[in-house]
């Protein structure tokens, strides 16, 4: 792997904070890194459109775009990875988007050069598996488009549980199969999916894909369709799973056209029940009726062994049963996967992996061994080039003539392919000397290059599966790590705040008891000292009592029960105004939604950001506060708090939530600042987000997202 | 919308920032109104001399000092704040050279004369030079503060073989020693071994957030048959 030279694009729109993580990723020891940054979505793409980056750090939140219309405009002009920077409030975006296909999400400030270089690594890592498990996948459903006769995959389920209600019924099979009608036909092939058509399949039929299919299908659905119907009924009441039949028709060219339709039913698979139905022109090809028919049957194989390659369930229980359809269908005698080691071109190291014969017996050679015979060159070769190679007992080839006559086989045709775990090759062998007609060398070709993408696509998912765990192994600890350091802050500060208040109570304590006995026996200078004594000592106090505030919030238990916002925000607001008499306030509450939170702490919520909007108007001569509500997707209700005050600068909007962070000097505005950091806390618990949007001298508006009363899950941090 | 969204994003900070922070902002923001309170405290006190009775002055002698307890609080969240925020880098520094030091100092008092210690090998540790002196004196403070009136202090400060890239660092005295339930909370901040002590009881929660952010452990045990053995871990080379 070479990680000599990484080209990374950063793309973050703070300036500082790219300068930021540029320093920290000029820690990294394990490679040379080359740093390109945009600062737009628009210089993003431009970017990753001229240049060839690795990998792609992206802040989701940019001038031009955001959340993730971001990610999806970056996805579509990159194969990068992509490593999502995100805050601690959006961090359910992130996770969000890295379901979405972003390799990773790293939170901003809470990274270092060795986690960083790790997440570079894995994430690169894991994008090469995703595109081997791409590319297998594609190619899987190419022997599917390439079998050269016309498939049809269906979803049959309708089938299955008309057949199951009326045997629960009671019903017999024969009054069932009377009773239907065209009508019924109809209405049953109505409820039947088409999963998949082939090329053929759509030329076949005139169409362009699934969907024209499906308009068009009814054109030809006639009475002959009743009988078919009958004979599929029966089939699966009884059990069959294959029904045949002849069909001719006139297709939309007004050719008339002899079909012949198998239809496969092959059980649930991939959580459906599956359907192949292959259509053959058998008008095309009577001349030839016994090798046409061979012929078919090895491409039906073939189709039908390649489907069961793109099934799920574990790996090699699928090439067994790839090897038992397809060597029947080849009528070979044994069927087997080789990997083998080419690496010494002297000597070919092989081992089976798998192997079939007729009717369930067993191979009982050793499974391994090593042809070092001077024809191996031939082999090793062979391997190399990719192209099935016939051999024949009496060759030349000596080692490999010993294996067929301890087997009595006459000839084994070795068809090679390549994957991610080394060379290997499927092969085919017959008792009877015969003539490998092409269709079975180009059957066996194609499916020997699945069966090896399919080994590549299995390890690469095993891979993916691993890191994957190791990816949320990460996440689990960053986040335990963080509760844990969420709670070691708080019992600090509480008991920080805590010792503070003793020295404090003291001095309150005396300087009260001046105030109440002595007061008359100071002078007017006196007074004054003592004034601004109690001053200052009750402005600490309340700022140390904000910080136990903040502190405890963190341990209580939340209790969620349905809240009347409208209610409540009117009596916080009727309480608050009563603090302020004299100003002018112009208070609308829309019709506020209703929400599911804890009443205590959401009235919290309230008090302080209604009380904010009050004291950032008080120099407005009239303040105007405007609350409204709207439902928002999720289940969550997004509040919104809007005044005409003093605002705030939109630069400093990242400082307005921490703990005793004031945007204002102290003498213009009383208030310790905590109380921004209250709300956030809150909401968060609740598993909302805080928003804020200001403008100096212009009004700000903060929003507030809460769980709806639909909302079940609410989520509780701690 | 957008620009919404992006105070939100904003909006972030980590408990690390926070309690960083936290510490920053209790120190400076209660600074301001503590000195305020301070000095009219002492206004007051110097006007009240003639115009208040003796009760009064008594209530104002225990504000002002109250007040003063608060500072030397505040200044201690500032020295602990500042133990990360330190940018000495750290580079090798012989632990002896800063014992001897403080010793000679310390031991020059009338309270500490007569003070031997005994360091015998050199202790080569990589940390921040200023850091090590902060360490080592309150660790020696300590010693000095806690010393036996009927016996001349004696200090030993020595290291074990290393191990790794950490060397383990013992200072053991013979002075009044610690309780167990003490010795429990030691570490903690503003934990007083006794509540008369003129000390904030910041030292120790200082000493170990400097060896915590070097990556090491401090303890404290009894030692015997009296006195103390601090006990802490150092990197020997730079990580």
């Amino acid at each position: 792997m070479n990680y000599l030279k990484t080209h990374i694009l950063v793309v973050e729109d703070n300036y500082q904070d790219f300068i930021l993580f540029k320093e920290i990723l000029s820690h990294i020891r394990g490679f040379f890194i080359q740093i390109d940054h945009a600062d737009s979505l628009k210089s993003a793409c431009e970017q990753l459109g001229q240049t060839h980056f690795d990998i792609v750090f992206l802040d989701l939140f940019l001038p031009d775009s955001f959340g993730q219309e971001t990610f999806a405009a970056v996805q579509s002009v990159t194969t990068a990875p992509i490593i999502i920077l995100s805050g601690m409030s959006d961090r359910k975006i992130a996770l969000d988007i890295v379901k979405q296909g972003a390799q990773d999400y790293i939170l901003k400030g809470e990274f270092d050069a060795n986690l960083l270089e790790k997440s570079i690594i894995y994430s690169i890592e894991r994008k090469k598996y995703q595109e081997v498990l791409e590319e297998s996948e594609r190619r899987s459903r190419s022997v599917f488009e390439s079998v050269g006769i016309a498939i049809a995959e269906y979803d049959y389920t309708a089938l299955i549980e008309f057949v199951e209600e009326r045997k629960a019924a009671g019903k017999s099979v024969n009054d069932v199969v009377k009773s239907l009608d065209l009508a019924g036909v109809k209405a049953l092939r109505s409820k039947m999916r088409v999963i998949n058509l082939n090329p053929e399949a759509l030329s076949l039929y005139n169409c362009t894909n699934k969907d024209d299919f499906e308009r068009t299908y009814p054109r030809f659905y006639d009475e002959r369709f009743v009988g078919y119907y009958q004979e599929v009924i029966q089939a699966l009441w009884t059990g069959r799973d294959k029904m045949v039949y002849e069909l001719p028709f006139i297709n939309g060219e007004g050719q008339l056209i002899h079909t012949l339709k198998r239809w496969r039913f092959l059980g649930k698979q991939g959580g459906f029940y599956r359907l192949l139905v292959s259509s053959e022109d058998v008008s095309r090809i009577k001349e030839n009726e016994e090798k046409v028919r061979r012929q078919s049957m090895v491409m039906e194989g073939v189709a039908k062994a390649a489907a069961v390659l793109l099934g799920d369930g574990d790996i090699n229980e699928r090439i067994n049963t790839v090897i038992s359809i397809a060597g029947e269908a080849l009528s070979g005698v044994c069927m087997s996967v080789y990997i083998f080691d080419i690496t010494n071109t002297n000597e070919v190291i092989y081992k089976r992996t798998h192997a079939w014969m007729p009717g369930g017996r067993e191979l009982r050679d050793a499974p391994h061994g090593t042809f070092s015979d001077p024809q191996t060159v031939d082999l090793s070769n062979q391997l190399e080039i990719g192209e099935p190679l016939l051999i024949r007992r009496n060759s030349t080839f000596a080692e490999v003539n010993a294996q067929l006559e301890i087997f009595r086989l006459a000839c084994t045709v070795i068809t090679p392919f390549k994957t991610s775990v080394g060379r290997g090759a499927m092969t085919l062998s017959y008792s009877s000397d015969e003539d490998v007609p092409d269709y079975v060398l180009a059957g066996m070709k194609t499916l020997a290059s699945s069966v090896g993408s399919a080994l590549a696509a299995a390890k690469a998912q095993e891979d993916l599966r691993q890191v994957n765990e190791e990816l949320e192994q990460r996440v689990d600890d960053r986040t335990s790590k963080m509760q844990q350091a969420i709670r070691e802050l708080e019992s600090f500060s509480y008991s920080v705040s805590h010792d503070l208040r003793a020295p404090l109570r003291t001095i309150s304590g005396f300087t009260g008891v001046l105030h109440e006995d002595y007061r008359h026996k100071l002078d007017e200078e006196g007074r004054h000292f003592l004034d601004n004594i109690q001053k200052g000592a009750s402005e600490m106090s309340q700022l140390i009592d904000d910080l136990l505030n903040f502190s405890r919030l963190g341990r209580r238990r939340l209790e969620f029960d349905v809240v009347p916002m409208n209610k409540l925000v009117t009596d916080v607001f009727t309480e608050l105004r009563a603090h302020v008499p004299d100003r002018d306030i112009v208070f609308v509450c829309d019709g506020l939604h209703d929400c599911k939170g804890d009443v205590a702490m959401l009235r919290q919520v309230m008090v302080n950001l209604l009380w904010n909007a009050i004291k950032f108007t008080g120099k407005q001569q009239q303040a105007r506060i405007h609350v409204s509500s709207k439902p928002l997707e999720n289940d969550f209700i997004e509040y919104t708090v809007t005044d005409n005050g003093v605002g705030f600068n939109m630069q400093y909007a990242d400082k307005l939530f921490g703990v005793f962070q004031r945007l204002h000097p102290h003498e213009e505005f009383d208030g310790s600042g905590v109380g921004l950091a209250i709300i956030q806390r809150i909401v968060s618990r609740h598993g909302g987000q805080v928003t804020a949007y200001g403008e100096e001298n212009n009004g700000a508006s903060f929003y507030v997202a809460l769980p709806s009363i639909n909302n079940l899950i609410v989520h509780d941090d701690d | 919308m957008t620009l919404n969204s992006h105070a939100m994003n904003s909006s972030v900070s980590t408990p690390e920032n926070e309690h960083e922070r936290f510490l920053y902002s209790v120190s400076h923001d209660l600074q301001e109104p503590l000195r305020m309170v301070s000095s009219f405290l002492k206004l007051l006190e110097s006007k009240a001399a003639d115009q208040l009775d003796d009760e009064s002055k008594q209530y104002l002698r225990y504000s002002v000092e109250n007040a003063e307890r608060m500072k030397q609080m505040i200044h201690a969240l500032v020295d602990l704040s500042r133990v990360n925020r330190d940018t000495e880098p750290p580079t090798s520094v012989d632990l002896r050279v800063i014992a001897q030091e403080l010793n000679g100092m310390l031991s020059s008092t009338a309270r500490g004369a007569g003070a031997q210690l005994v360091v015998p090998e050199p202790i080569n540790v990589h940390m921040a030079p200023g850091q090590a002196i902060q360490l080592l004196r309150i660790l020696f403070q300590n010693a000095f503060d806690n010393l036996r009136e009927d016996a001349p202090l004696a200090l030993r400060l020595t290291a074990g073989p290393p191990n790794g890239n950490t060397l383990a660092v013992e200072l053991e005295d013979n002075g009044q020693g610690m309780s167990e339930q003490f010795i429990k909370v030691a570490f903690d901040l503003f934990r007083k071994k006794e509540r008369n002590s003129p000390n904030v009881g910041a030292g120790l929660a200082i000493a170990k957030a400097i060896v915590v952010r070097y990556g090491g452990e401090i303890h404290i045990k009894q030692s015997k048959p009296t006195g103390t053995v601090v006990s802490f871990s150092l990197p020997t080379l730079g990580g």
